[in-house]
């Protein structure tokens, strides 16, 4: 009978020493960040344009949108494919699959983030058109997005990437199976 | 009937000379931007940041931020004169344990940093704000206390054999 209670006791003690080893050693608690600058950008835009999408249809500021997509139709293009092309990338045939979640995760964390703010959403996050607009071109529009720290609460960027990860102890690795 | 007469003009004219007040007190002094209640939450504890920030568009500005890493903020104000806030800023080098968010608070700009959890050390990141294209360089010096370790799990002690689970 001891031995058939041994396991599982030998299993939740190694959890805990794993959890303990990763929580100790790893920045694991960071929010994660791509391994690539360029693909941190990216995400940042695309989340920015999300952000932009949800104050628009919030506050019935579609015009205001329509004119940022216009002003920056290029750039949100080159960042969408860039966008795409990265899902494809690390999930090969279901990139697109993922691709999707990702924006509905995105979207739904945006509108989250808006019913927290309640009354206080429009009139402050409204302004973001006027900020966005003011930018000298195009080339700012990345920069700008990543001082707004869009991709802190709710959705990670590069999610499923083959991002450098540190190293799981053994013990978490026999004890999952 | 002649009280009520009397009474309605008077009415009318108090209301618009304090209308009037009310229009003349806007303009002698412009009104201060609205600060919302979500920006001033979150902050670290303790968080020291210079109190003024001279900018100028020769050369970047040095600041220094030290923080506990609580979770909070911890965040620099600057200005254009007025003071006004920045038309907007933009991160030109970003820290490389936490994340930052510029963003406007009242009359002017506050570039707040956030340190990664459980991070404890040095950072800094670059922003420049427009217009002008004065740049901020930030120094930033975190403290971090891990919590105390958790309680070691109980002993093992073996279950007594009892008769009854002989087979």
């Amino acid at each position: 009978m001891s031995k058939r209670t041994s396991p599982p006791r030998r299993r939740a003690h190694a959890l805990l020493l794993g959890a303990a080893l990763l929580s100790a050693t790893s920045p694991a608690l960071a929010v994660p960040r791509c391994a690539t600058e360029t693909d941190q950008s990216v995400f940042e835009l695309e989340a920015l344009k999300t952000e932009l999408m949800v104050v628009a249809t919030t506050c019935h500021m579609e015009d205001r949108y329509n004119a940022f997509v216009e002003r920056y139709k290029p750039t949100l293009a080159q960042n969408g494919r860039a966008f795409g092309q990265y899902f494809t990338r690390v999930h090969g045939r279901t990139g697109q699959r993922q691709n999707d979640i990702f924006i509905t995760e995105l979207a739904n964390a945006r509108s989250n983030a808006a019913r927290q703010l309640g009354s206080d959403f429009c009139p402050r996050n409204g302004g973001l058109f006027t900020e966005v607009m003011s930018l000298r071109g195009e080339a700012d529009l990345a920069p700008y997005a990543a001082g707004k720290d869009l991709l802190s609460a709710g959705v990670t960027a590069c999610e499923g990437a083959p991002a450098p990860r540190p190293a799981r102890p053994a013990a978490t690795r026999r004890a999952s199976r | 009937m002649m009280t009520k007469a009397a009474m309605k003009p008077l009415g009318g004219l108090a209301l618009a000379t304090l209308l009037a007040a009310c229009a003349q007190q806007q303009q002698a002094a412009a009104p201060a931007a609205r600060v919302y209640a979500v920006d001033l939450q979150g902050q670290a504890k303790n968080c020291t940041v210079p109190a003024n920030v001279a900018l100028s568009a020769d050369r970047p500005a040095e600041a220094t931020m030290s923080l506990d890493n609580d979770g909070g903020w911890c965040g620099i104000f600057v200005a254009q004169p007025g003071p006004k806030p920045f038309d907007y800023g933009t991160v030109r080098s970003r820290p490389a344990n936490g994340r930052v968010l510029i963003r406007k608070v009242g009359d002017r700009t506050r570039v707040d940093y956030f340190p990664n959890a459980a991070f404890g050390g040095t950072d800094n990141f670059t922003v420049q704000l427009m217009p002008g294209g004065q740049e901020l360089k930030v120094a930033v010096t975190v403290a971090y206390t891990p919590p105390p370790a958790p309680p070691a799990p109980p002993a093992h002690t073996p279950p007594a054999r009892t008769p009854a689970r002989r087979r």
